[in-house]
């Protein structure tokens, strides 16, 4: 047990410092989550932090019913099936930086692509026929303490955790 | 840049593998019930994480000469004879164990938890069959060596009976073995 914890301690210590891993984005459910997308600093240090542009043709950033995608990185996140073509950054330590950036911007490529991590996703869905809501705010609570890792509502839950492969880590959001 | 990333999507793309594929307990004893918990988690690239645990029946029971099957974590409630129907399930460090019924999406063959995970390990104590009582010294953690997130040993020899665990590969398919006499 001791020799596991250990294990998990240095392997948290090489997560922390892992930037721009794929995200992974799998909508099981059959409503549209619809929020929005954010990364930030690892362990939360001060710095820019970015929000997700609405991916065409909806007007707030969206993953569909059954759909799936996966950003490998910011700035490739244009060409990804669910294109986030435009990021909004704000940077509370150089105010001077905050703005909207197109994703393949050279800002995105050298300050935010090493800098920041896949923080979370604040969303909800909505069935039409009940009009009832499910929200969640799922993300990495060490990027910002408004995230929780899983969350269950009335007709949906969701995760959001990180997996270690040979090839390096991966982030999942599942919704289902 | 944008190659070596797509040639790492394929190289994880291929480097996954479906659960570990089946997990088989054959309890070959004659006067011994298995009573236990089985586990399942990566132990690839240096993560532990997801960790997959039988949660209800908390034990599972095999009988004296019975032998299950474990396909993954769904249709093993149909297909088993001896289902589980909760697994607990920790995402990774810190998270907290989350119970969810065998049908839950999550834990669906091809998903993410299934592709990531094989089985690892059971915790486990013999008792005398159709009883609740135990033999005392026949019992153990036992699991896959090779895994570098298990410490348990793969084989436990006690003067009441022994356990062995293994795999086997067939093709591109894992079976897993956990066998007590």
């Amino acid at each position: 047990m001791k020799k596991i914890s250990l294990l998990l301690s240095v392997l948290a210590g090489v997560l922390s410092f892992a930037q721009t891993s794929p995200l992974v984005i799998k909508n099981y459910n059959t409503f549209d989550a619809v929020g929005r997308l954010r990364t930030g600093m690892p362990g939360g240090v001060p710095g820019p932090y970015m929000y997700a542009a609405p991916n065409a043709p909806y007007s707030t950033y969206t993953v569909p019913g059954g759909a799936d995608t996966i950003y490998n990185t910011f700035d490739t996140s244009g060409t990804a099936l669910l294109p986030i073509t435009i990021w909004y950054v704000t940077d509370p330590t150089n105010p001077a930086n905050s703005g909207t950036y197109p994703y393949n911007h050279p800002f995105i490529t050298t300050v935010m692509n090493p800098s920041n991590v896949w923080a979370g996703f604040h969303f909800w869905l909505t069935d039409p026929s009940t009009g009832i809501t499910d929200t969640y705010q799922l993300g990495d609570p060490t990027v910002y303490p408004g995230f929780s890792a899983s969350g269950a509502g009335t007709f949906s839950s969701a995760d959001w955790f990180t997996i270690t492969t040979p090839s390096g880590p991966t982030t999942y959001l599942q919704i289902y | 840049m944008k190659k070596m990333l797509f040639l790492l999507g394929i190289c994880s793309v291929s480097s996954a593998y479906a659960q570990g594929g089946t997990l088989i307990i054959r309890n070959l004893t004659t006067n011994y019930d298995f009573h236990g918990t089985i586990y399942a988690n990566n132990n690839v690239g240096g993560g532990c994480y997801p960790l997959v645990i039988s949660k209800n029946p908390d034990p599972i029971i095999i009988p004296a000469g019975i032998t299950v099957k474990y396909e993954n974590y769904r249709d093993q409630y149909s297909f088993s004879g001896y289902p589980i129907s909760t697994w607990d399930v920790i995402l990774g460090a810190g998270y907290p164990a989350s119970p969810r019924p065998w049908n839950h999406g999550s834990l669906i063959p091809g998903g993410v938890i299934s592709n990531n995970t094989r089985w690892s390990m059971s915790k486990f104590q013999m008792y005398h069959t159709g009883t609740s009582v135990p033999e005392t010294y026949f019992n153990g953690n036992i699991g896959e060596t090779a895994a570098p997130c298990n410490t348990a040993p793969d084989v436990i020899t006690t003067a009441w009976g022994s356990a062995k665990w293994f795999t086997i590969t067939s093709g591109t398919d894992v079976y897993t073995y956990l066998i007590i006499q």
